[in-house]
């Protein structure tokens, strides 16, 4: 014999079974929570991650296109005798001259109606320079550069002025700046007629060590006072500035370095040298 | 009839869990598909590196040999000096003869940079004269 139940009674168990309880809303909220927690965290990761990547390819895209171009203008610099320019620099900046060919303006037909252009030669004036700032300026790229400050700050109790004066003075890499400037005759007296600002181009800012030295026979100085070439040059780049604590001033990061061979430098020595034994003359100091 | 209601509030409620289930799938899934391709970019900005490295240190050997500052001969396989001592050079000379047709006393030489935990070797080969010792200019 079936029993038969009330449809109100059934209705109720109905809704019972259909419905969410209170527990399974909890838990499907903490699920949800913990999900989107994870999906942010990971988007957050991956994007960071995706910007590092993107940096640190530029910072090397950046080294080697200026490691590559570096090394075809320090090839073709040669030495111009009347005017005594040629290769100078210290080590952290470097200037050359260069052939170059000479802009359109000089290629130009003359006319009448056209105002005389200036007569211009090959030659090209190259400066690559570290551009640093003080280590107070701007955010501390450099972690050891920022203990140090954090350091000298908390002592800054004891001796305010002397460690202001010492933190004024700490500067730390910031930039790669690039100039260059033609000369437009040989003499030096149509060049000074005019005075001409040229604004340097910062070509990079991820790379922030730059370190030159020149070979001067089987020695590698740090300054190079010209106008004579060095036979060669090697040129350091780095990612990091350079700790201004390393008493050794010995970088310590990744560094991507590079041997130059100045082929006209040795051309010249040549000449000198054949020069010197005929004659019995001496060479110029560089 | 009420019977059949209660099954299909039970296939109901197993819907939404494979679906959970399927959406949680999808998601490791993605993300292990977004990991491995930043493994992969990361390991091309490794190599990017390493190739630079290569490069920088093949180039340099071979200016160092037109510098007179290392011998102009065939070597084995030699360290560099720190950091770069895991890196290897190697120089292989070929010196001018009448088969290969090098002309005016041009020697060969290659230059092979190794770093064996980095992927494969480097060669840099440029045809360049004995030069003589390297003078210095006059202090």
């Amino acid at each position: 014999m079936a029993t038969t139940i009330p449809v109100s009674r059934l209705a109720k168990r109905h809704r019972l079974v259909d419905a969410f309880t209170i527990l399974e809303v909890m838990l499907a909220i903490v699920i949800t929570t913990g999900l989107l927690a994870t999906a942010m965290y990971y988007y957050q990761q991956a994007a960071r991650f995706r910007n590092d990547l993107l940096e640190e390819t530029e910072r090397i895209s950046s080294a080697r296109l200026i490691l590559d171009r570096l090394s075809a203008e320090l090839r073709c610099s040669l030495h111009h005798p009347a005017r005594r320019i040629g290769v100078k620099g210290g080590s952290d900046w470097i200037e050359f001259l260069k052939t170059s060919v000479p802009s359109r303006a000089s290629w130009r037909i003359q006319t009448e109606s056209t105002p005389p252009s200036y007569p211009e030669t090959g030659y090209r004036l190259v400066r690559y320079e570290l551009l640093k700032k003080p280590i107070l300026e701007g955010p501390l790229d450099n972690e050891a550069n920022q203990q140090m400050v954090e350091h000298m700050t908390s002592q800054s109790g004891v001796e305010p002025g002397v460690t202001g004066e010492v933190l004024a003075s700490l500067m730390q890499g910031d930039a790669i700046n690039r100039t260059e400037q033609r000369l437009l005759t040989a003499k030096a007296s149509t060049n000074n007629v005019v005075e001409v600002r040229i604004n340097p181009v910062r070509i990079t800012d991820r790379l922030k060590y730059m370190k030159f030295r020149y070979l001067n026979g089987g020695a590698w100085i740090d300054a190079w006072p010209g106008p004579q070439l060095p036979l060669g040059v090697e040129v350091s780049l780095g990612i990091e500035p350079m700790s201004a604590t390393n008493l050794l001033e010995e970088y310590t990061n990744h560094v991507f370095r590079r041997v130059i061979r100045i082929p006209s430098s040795a051309a010249l020595l040549t000449t000198a040298s054949s020069d010197e034994d005929s004659s019995g003359t001496n060479l110029a100091t560089p | 009839m009420i019977r059949s209601s209660l099954n299909s509030g039970r296939s109901f409620s197993g819907a939404i869990l494979f679906e959970v289930v399927l959406a949680l799938a999808l998601f490791v899934f993605a993300a292990a598909v977004i990991s491995g391709g930043f493994s992969t970019a990361l390991k091309s900005v490794e190599r990017m590196r390493t190739e630079l490295d290569a490069s920088n240190l093949a180039i340099s050997t071979l200016a160092e040999i037109e510098l007179n500052l290392k011998p102009m001969t065939t070597s084995p396989p030699a360290e560099f000096e720190p950091p770069m001592e895991r890196w290897t050079w190697q120089v292989e000379v070929t010196e001018p003869s009448e088969d290969l047709d090098m002309s005016g006393g041009l020697t060969l030489v290659e230059v092979i940079v190794r770093n064996e935990e980095r992927g494969p070797e480097t060669r840099f080969a440029r045809m360049m004269r004995v030069s003589t010792p390297t003078a210095a200019w006059p202090d």
